[in-house]
Formats: C-alpha cells, sequence, structure tokens
C-alpha cells in the first residue's frame, strides 16, 4: 500500500487521541468510583439502579414510620401502665373500704379517694400525642371520654374505631394503638355483660358510700374484669411493639441489601479500573513514542 | 537527413519537460496538508519520431525527436470518493443525534439524588410521613412542598425537551442555507470546469474545490452522485437533482403535507426526502425522537395526575372539603399542586371519612408508589424505563458514530492512499527530475562543442 504523509499524521492522530479519551473515561471512572455516571453509560443497570433507589427510599421511609410507631407505643404503654395502677388502687381501695373494720369515715375516705382514681383515669384516657389524642381513635380532635354523671349525664366514648396505622413495608399496615373504647370497655366493646370501667368505678363509689356490701361486692367483680382487660391490651401493644421491632431490624438488612445492589450496579470494581488504566496509559505511551519516531524521518533529510 | 541543430531541439524538449515536471512536483509537495488536494503527475509522451533514411534512401530507423509533458494527470478512485460522500452524510447524522441525546441524558441527569426519580420518590414519602399525624400541618406543608418540587421537575424537563426541539428547527435553516450556498458554488465550479475543458487543458484543481463542496455538502445532508466525476454529474437529494452542470436548484423549510416540519424544493413545492447528514439526523430528532420522548413523560405525568386526584378527591381535608383535585392539567408541561391547596394545607385530603386523625388516603396514595399504573409498571418503574430508552438511544448513538468515525477513518486512509501525496516519494522524483535535467543540459552542451567543431575547426574561410 502507497503510504503518504497525510494518512500517517491523520493515524497517528486518531490513535493517540483514541487512547487518551479511553484513558480519559478510565480516569474519570476511578476517581469518581462511579461506572454509571449518565442513562447512556449503561441504559438497563441506571434503570435497574433508579428502581433499586425507590426501593431504598421507602425503606428508609418505613425506618422512620417504625420508629414513629415505636415512639407512639412507648406512649401507649406508659399510658396503660398508669391505668393499670390507677385501677390496681382503685381495688385496693374498694377492698380496704369494704371490709366490716372500716368506720363511716374512713370509708367516705375511700371513697373520696376513689373519686381521685376516676379523675387519673380519665386523665389517662384522654391522654394526648402530638397534635392529637391518643385514645380517640381517628377522631384526635376530641378527648375520647365525655359525660359527667355528676351533672346527670353518663360517661361515653366520643372517638370512633380507627386505631392510628403504621406502614412497615410495602405490603405490611400495623395497627400501632388501642382505642380508650376497647380499654375501658365502653359499649361492651370488650365485655358486654359488664358497664364500662369509669360506670363501673362510679357505682363502686357510690355504693361504697352507700355502705351497700352487695353492690360493693359486685362492682369489685366488675373492676376486677376492667382491670385485667387493661392489662391484656397493654399486653397486645407490647407483642404489636415487639412486632415493629423485628420489623425494623429487616428493614435495615434490606437496607442493607438493596444499597449493597445499587453499589454493584453503579459502582466500579477499582481494582480492574486500575490495572486497565495502567494497561491504557501503557499504549497511550507507545503511540506517542511511535509518533515521534515516525514524524522525525524524512528522505529529505538525507539529501544534500 | 535529419537537422543539424536536431540535438539541440531534443535536449531542449527534455529540459523543459522535466522542468514542468518539477513544477508538479513543487505543487504536490505545497499541497501535501491540502485535505481537498488530489495529488497530481506530468505524464510523459515521446514527441512522434522522426524517419531516418539511410545514404541510399531507404529508410533504416526513425528518430525520435525528444519528450513532451502530455498531461497533468490526478489521481483519483472514483469508486472511494462516492463511498467517503456518503460516509461523510452518516457521519454528519450521527454527530447530530450524538449531541443532542448527549443532552437529553445530560437533562434527566439520572441516576442521581437531584432529578425526577427522587422527587417522585419523596413525594410519595410525603405522604407517608404525613399518615403519621395527618393533623400536623408542617407535614402537609412538606408534602406540598415536594408536590411542588415533583411538578416542577416535570415542567422543567417537558420544557427543556421542546426547548431542544425548536433549537433544532431553528439549526435547520441555518444548514438549508448552507445547503443552497454549496449548491451554487458546486454548479459555478463546474461552468469554470466546462470552460477548462473546452480549452483542452485538465481542470484537476477545480475538479479538487468542487470535490470538497461536495464533501461539505454530504455532511449536511445525503447525497447522490451520478457521473463519473466530472462537470456533467447529478448531484440529487432523495432522487431530485439539486445541481446538474451549471443549474442548482434550493431548498427551504418549509411544512410538508401533514403538517410536519420539512424541507421543501423552491422549484415545485414537493418535499425533500433527506434522510442523512446533519439536516436528516435533525429531522428525525425534531419530528420523532423528541416528540417520543416527550409523550413517554406525558404518559408518566398523566398516570400519576390521574392517580393521586381519583385517590384524593374520594378524601377528607381537615376542613371537611371533599372532591378536590389535588394535582392540575393533565400532561408533564402543566402539571402542578392544585392552587386550591397552595397555601391552604388544610385542605390536603388525607382523610378517608372525615375524621381528622384518619390516614387512610394518604396511605392509599403513599401505596400508590408499588402499584401498577401504566402497562404493567408502576409510575417509577414507567419512569425508569423511559430514562432507559433514552440512555439506550444516545449510547447507540454514541456507539454508531464510533463506529461511522471508524468507517470514515478507513476509508479515508484508502482514499489517502491513491490521492496523497508522499513527500519522500515527491523527493524521489525530485532527484530523478533533477538528474535528468542535468543530462539533457550536458547533451545540449555536447551538441553545441559538436556543431563547435564544426564551425571553428574545419577552416578558417569566413572569419
Amino acid at each position: 500500500m502507497r503510504v503518504t504523509n497525510q494518512m500517517l499524521a491523520s493515524q497517528m492522530t486518531a490513535n493517540v487521541t483514541g487512547s487518551a479519551s479511553r484513558m480519559y473515561r478510565l480516569q474519570n471512572q476511578v476517581a469518581s468510583g462511579k461506572k454509571i455516571t449518565q442513562a447512556s453509560d449503561d441504559p438497563l443497570g441506571a434503570s435497574q439502579s433508579m428502581n433499586l433507589r425507590s426501593s431504598v427510599s421507602s425503606v428508609e421511609q418505613y425506618q422512620r414510620n417504625t420508629a414513629d410507631a415505636k415512639a407512639r407505643l412507648a406512649t401507649v404503654d406508659a399510658s396503660l401502665n398508669n391505668l393499670t395502677r390507677a385501677l390496681q388502687e382503685s381495688k385496693r381501695l374498694a377492698l380496704a373500704g369494704s371490709t366490716g373494720t372500716v368506720d363511716d369515715t374512713q370509708r367516705k375516705a375511700y371513697a373520696e379517694q376513689l373519686d381521685q382514681q376516676i379523675a387519673y383515669v380519665i386523665q389517662e384516657a384522654n391522654t394526648s400525642y402530638k397534635d392529637g389524642k391518643l385514645f380517640s381513635g381517628g377522631a384526635t380532635g376530641a378527648s375520647p371520654i365525655g359525660g359527667n354523671p355528676s351533672l346527670g349525664t353518663p360517661y361515653t366514648y366520643q372517638g370512633d374505631d380507627k386505631v392510628a396505622q403504621v406502614q412497615v413495608n410495602d405490603t405490611t399496615t400495623l395497627e400501632v394503638g388501642v382505642t380508650a373504647k376497647q380499654l375501658l370497655n365502653f359499649d361492651g366493646a370488650t365485655d358486654p355483660a359488664v358497664p364500662d370501667t369509669l360506670t363501673v368505678l362510679t357505682n363502686l363509689r357510690d355504693a361504697l358510700k352507700a355502705n351497700d356490701t352487695g353492690k360493693t361486692q359486685a362492682a369489685m367483680k366488675q373492676l376486677e374484669s376492667g382491670l385485667q382487660n387493661v392489662i391484656l391490651q397493654r399486653g397486645k401493644m407490647g407483642a404489636r411493639g415487639q412486632q415493629v421491632e423485628l420489623y425494623a431490624s429487616r428493614l435495615d438488612d434490606t437496607k442493607l441489601a438493596l444499597n449493597a445492589q445499587v453499589s454493584n450496579i453503579e459502582d466500579v470494581d477499582l481494582a480492574e479500573a486500575m490495572v486497565q488504566l495502567q494497561t491504557e496509559q501503557n499504549a497511550y505511551q507507545a503511540s506517542l513514542l511511535a509518533t515521534a519516531r515516525m514524524s522525525q524521518s524524512s528522505l529529505a533529510d538525507y539529501l544534500k | 537527413m535529419p537537422s543539424t541543430f536536431m540535438g539541440i531541439s531534443v535536449a531542449g524538449s527534455a529540459l523543459q519537460a522535466q522542468q514542468t515536471a518539477m513544477s508538479v512536483v513543487g505543487h504536490n509537495v505545497a499541497n501535501a496538508n491540502n485535505p481537498n488536494f488530489h495529488r497530481q503527475e506530468a505524464v510523459f509522451g515521446a514527441r512522434s519520431a522522426w524517419p531516418y533514411l539511410g545514404a541510399n534512401g531507404s529508410r533504416v530507423g526513425q528518430l525520435g525527436q525528444g519528450i513532451d509533458v502530455t498531461t497533468v494527470r490526478r489521481y483519483q478512485d472514483q469508486f472511494v470518493q462516492n463511498r467517503l460522500t456518503d460516509s461523510r452524510s452518516a457521519l454528519g447524522q450521527w454527530q447530530t443525534g450524538k449531541g443532542m441525546l448527549d443532552r437529553v441524558v445530560g437533562v434527566l441527569n439520572e441516576p442521581s439524588d437531584q432529578a425526577l426519580n427522587n422527587d417522585l420518590n419523596q413525594f410519595w414519602n410525603a405522604w407517608q410521613q404525613l399518615s403519621l399525624s395527618p393533623q400536623n400541618v408542617p407535614a402537609r406543608n412538606n408534602l406540598l412542598e415536594y408536590a411542588g418540587n415533583l411538578a416542577g421537575s416535570f415542567n422543567r424537563l417537558s420544557t427543556q425537551m421542546e426547548t431542544m426541539g425548536r433549537q433544532g428547527e431553528q439549526d435547520l435553516s441555518g444548514r438549508v442555507e448552507t445547503i443552497n450556498t454549496l449548491a451554487s458554488r458546486i454548479a459555478e465550479v463546474n461552468g469554470q470546469i466546462q470552460q477548462t475543458l473546452s480549452s483542452g487543458a485538465a481542470p484537476n484543481d477545480l475538479l479538487d474545490t468542487r470535490d470538497a463542496l461536495l464533501s461539505n455538502l454530504a455532511q449536511l445532508t445525503d447525497v447522490t452522485v451520478r457521473g463519473s466525476g466530472g462537470a456533467e454529474d447529478i448531484v440529487s437529494i432523495g432522487g431530485h437533482a439539486l445541481v446538474q452542470g451549471i443549474h442548482a436548484e434550493a431548498v427551504e423549510v418549509g411544512k410538508n403535507a401533514s403538517g410536519q416540519t420539512a424541507i421543501i424544493w423552491k422549484g415545485d413545492g414537493s418535499e425533500a426526502t433527506i434522510s442523512g447528514g446533519e439536516v436528516g439526523g435533525l429531522l428525525d430528532l425534531t419530528r420523532n425522537v423528541l416528540p417520543s420522548y416527550r409523550a413517554g413523560l406525558d404518559q408518566v405525568a398523566g398516570a400519576l395526575i390521574s392517580t393521586v386526584n381519583g385517590l384524593h378527591q374520594s378524601g377528607y381535608g381537615m376542613d371537611h372539603s371533599t372532591g378536590r383535585a389535588f394535582f392540575t392539567g393533565s400532561a408533564a408541561a402543566d402539571i402542578a399542586v392544585n392552587p386550591q391547596l397552595k397555601g391552604n394545607p388544610a385542605a390536603v385530603a388525607a382523610s378517608s371519612n372525615g375524621s381528622a386523625g384518619d390516614a387512610g388516603i394518604a396511605l392509599a396514595i403513599a401505596n400508590a408508589k408499588t402499584q401498577s399504573a401504566l402497562n404493567g409498571a408502576t409510575l417509577g418503574q414507567a419512569y425508569a424505563s423511559l430514562v432507559a430508552r433514552i440512555g439506550s438511544d444516545a449510547a447507540s448513538a454514541t456507539n454508531r458514530l464510533e463506529t461511522q468515525t471508524q468507517v470514515h477513518q478507513q476509508l479515508t486512509t484508502q482514499q489517502q492512499s491513491v490521492s496523497g501525496v508522499s513527500l519522500d516519494e515527491e523527493m524521489t522524483k525530485m532527484i530523478q527530475f533533477q538528474q535528468s535535467y542535468a543530462a539533457s543540459a550536458r547533451v545540449m552542451n555536447v551538441m553545441d562543442e559538436m556543431i563547435g567543431t564544426l564551425v571553428d575547426r574545419l577552416g578558417v574561410g569566413g572569419r
């Protein structure tokens, strides 16, 4: 083949620039640690990475959700603990007041202390959380307990049945909470045979005041049922807390795995890239050397 | 009998021929780095011989009368030249395609944490966050903020693609002007070539000019050249002659029968079929490629709007409002957060039954993230596959450009192998002609001495 000066020049230029551009790409990869910086680098990988990033984003949100659920359940647990104590105290007061050895004055004192426990129970049932009431279901704007027997209106539950829900993964939504209706057996929610616990407590107080042993005994039995119900609900919430904990730790694992996949797709294998870069550098130097040698010689050098 | 001075005229013709050949060498060396130049060569031809008669009048042979440069030859391979023209068109097409698609990919900026995919994820997360405390006004404001970001990203992408399309159309009219200028220049050069030919000379350098103009034309549009590489060749685009001899047609940007931007022949108003070159590339991008990307983006935006609105309209805000759309608009260009909600976060319908603490709708909308909304894919997946489509178009344009560049390089090498100037070769010829010139001068010198012998030494009569 006939070789001309322009052929030599353009071939040498093509070789040197080709090698330089490959080196540039590898240098970029090594420096940034990424082999996909834009969709055209690896279209399939880019779309996989986008979908994985969406999943990571969801998992991070579910982690925030579980953290929120844990905080909510901790508040619920504290309230239920106080509620249990108030009911236990009420039971103790009723027991003490119903023995034959106490006189009228003492019994009245017990009845007054019982009044205080009723106030505690109402206070706990009306606990606030964030922007609303914790135990009124979805109707968080309203206090769950309404009515005032001393004014002639019986206690009522003013909330609804919608318990707060928290999503912990793509397919699972957990109810994290309980309504005052369930806690205090309004409308016979947990035991239709027994009136709501606040009414039971009021009846107990009135029976104590009136020294009506029969009614006191009956109310104490009902109170025991109410107490067991609160303990049961607290146990349920505790179990729910463990469930949330379990989902949270699964989310941690999932996030690690997803991030590893994203890294697998987007990140460059540094060792491999370094070796390629070294090889390309050698090729680049060789083509520079060849270019320098070739462009030096010409027949004109040897003519007199 | 030959003339006494015949030897001198033979040597003289040689001196002249070597000198002419040396000028051609000089022209070649001067143009060694001119990419449009085709190397030339002085073609020698012996002058017609003269019959030499012997003493008895019989023909004994012929006496050569010296040498002439009969023509200056231009080295070219028409086949390679035509393929080079085609390759130049493909090169122009993919350069334009790669440039535009790279810009689209750059605008998408995926995968990253600053682009639409991330805005979409944050939008879904904001609904989840709202579901945790549906009455929380900051959470509602946050949601409206993220929704605004998402709508803004859709608007921006759509506008930027539209702007690219418009710029492409503007670029078209500039390139069409250049096509017309080149066509009339080619016709002009054709005229000069015809004149030169009619005077009997070889229009070598004019042919170079013509080839260079053709190559520039091929960069802009796919052209077909029929003929043998002369002034009478027909240069045509899509079967319609652009230049024929000294006559050039012109084109302009207009609309075709279906209302699309097209290149129109000024002469008869018909549409020019251009599929290659920069103009072919731009036409494909502005007519088909960019609109299809925008349609894909509109599909995603449309599905987002209808999914979110459908759920949102069935819910209740804290202010008990219901039936309100969350997004207004219907496509990527005009999607926006409903102005009735902006600055009025209480109207965001998170509740499914009207009670303020319920987050049924917020959860339902958040879960739309994982539900199929477009041909069995979730909105995120649909967008990711649109990005993958654009990315692979850009990657394939890059590949095709690289391949075409290599093909072009090979063809250029082939063309240069025939037409390029080799300085070593020219130096060799230079020595050759120099020595021939010296030898011819020597012959003339000796011939002169011989005649001198006759004139000076034969006697002194007449001195």
